[in-house]
């Protein structure tokens, strides 16, 4: 259905838009100075690309090489059956759960070393001075009895 | 100067050392069409100016890789309008102001805009439209191009080009009506 008093008879369909008169004319030579400057920006802008994936590629094999040492060293210590508890955390794991071990197991399972056998050694030394001090017994008693 | 058919410049673009012949007989071609199509998107000369050059380094890229059973013009017209609507799109993004409202209240300041008052009402009007009732009203009333053709350009169904037509000129009518 035509509108008899639509706008758009009243209106011109012309463009109401303008250029300069010779806009049209330069416009393909600034175009093609568009294109070539574009196609030489790209290069540059692909090759900061291409380093920083090198970068990235190079980080990643270091990660990945310390975390394969790393898994190797796991491995191996797991091979030789070593213990990774602590000595600090035996101590307060035996501390908190005395009652489950008697003084025998306690006793059995402390490793003797030398620095072991010297305190050993060093209590015996005590308790023999503070005998000697409790029956005063002097050096010079001490050497004429030997 | 001799019209090139598209077929022509095409095989022209894949010869040996005629690639720049080629692409200045297709700018030349196309040049105005687009540009305009363009401009009565983004409104502002400097805008189109920025797009156009724009579509045409896209179609530098891209033409080698053009299949030439589609269209080539409504393929250039794909390009232009996308790069147009993407300008529109950072510009109302970066705006403090309701974009459109200053696109047409700077028409009557524009050295590059010829129109009466009526003429500039009628861009406002136009501008107050949805985007796709926006293209869709331009490209068929002053570009006037085939709905057929439209609707290869955007993607849309030939029915869903007239009801948006139709709707845009209702609210253009409205728009004159309350104003």
């Amino acid at each position: 259905m035509v509108n008899k008093d639509s706008i758009f008879d009243k209106l011109k369909k012309e463009n109401p838009f303008r250029v300069t008169d010779q806009y049209f004319d330069s416009l393909p030579e600034k175009i093609l100075e568009s294109v070539y400057s574009a196609d030489n920006q790209e290069p540059a802008n692909k090759n900061k690309m291409l380093r920083l994936k090198h970068l990235l590629a190079y980080a990643a094999s270091f990660l990945g090489l310390i975390f394969l040492s790393y898994l190797g060293i796991q491995y191996f210590r797991l091979k030789q059956g070593h213990n990774y508890i602590s000595k600090n955390d035996a101590i307060e794991y035996v501390s908190f759960y005395t009652s489950d071990f008697d003084e025998a197991t306690i006793l059995e399972n402390i490793p003797i070393g030398k620095n072991e056998n010297i305190s050993a050694n060093d209590a015996e030394s005590e308790s023999i001075i503070s005998y000697l001090v409790d029956e005063g017994i002097d050096e010079l008693t001490l050497y004429s009895e030997l | 100067m001799t019209d090139y058919k598209d077929i022509e410049i095409l095989k022209l673009f894949q010869t040996e050392g005629q690639k720049e012949r080629a692409f200045l007989l297709l700018v030349e071609k196309y040049q105005k069409r687009l540009y305009w199509h363009v401009r009565k998107i983004v409104i502002i000369h400097e805008d189109a100016d920025d797009v156009i050059q724009n579509v045409f380094i896209k179609v530098w890229k891209n033409l080698e890789g053009f299949k030439s059973n589609a269209q080539l013009y409504t393929w250039l017209y794909k390009i232009a309008t996308n790069e147009a609507l993407s300008l529109l799109k950072t510009k109302k993004k970066n705006s403090i102001v309701h974009y459109e409202e200053f696109l047409g209240n700077s028409l009557s300041g524009d050295e590059y805009f010829n129109g009466d008052e009526i003429e500039i009402r009628l861009q406002k009007a136009i501008l107050s439209l949805p985007e796709r009732q926006r293209l869709v009203f331009n490209m068929r009333y002053f570009e006037e191009l085939k709905y057929e053709e439209i609707a290869e350009i955007l993607d849309l169904s030939v029915g869903a080009l007239k009801a948006s037509y139709y709707h845009a000129r209702k609210k253009i009518e409205e728009f004159f009506k309350d104003g």
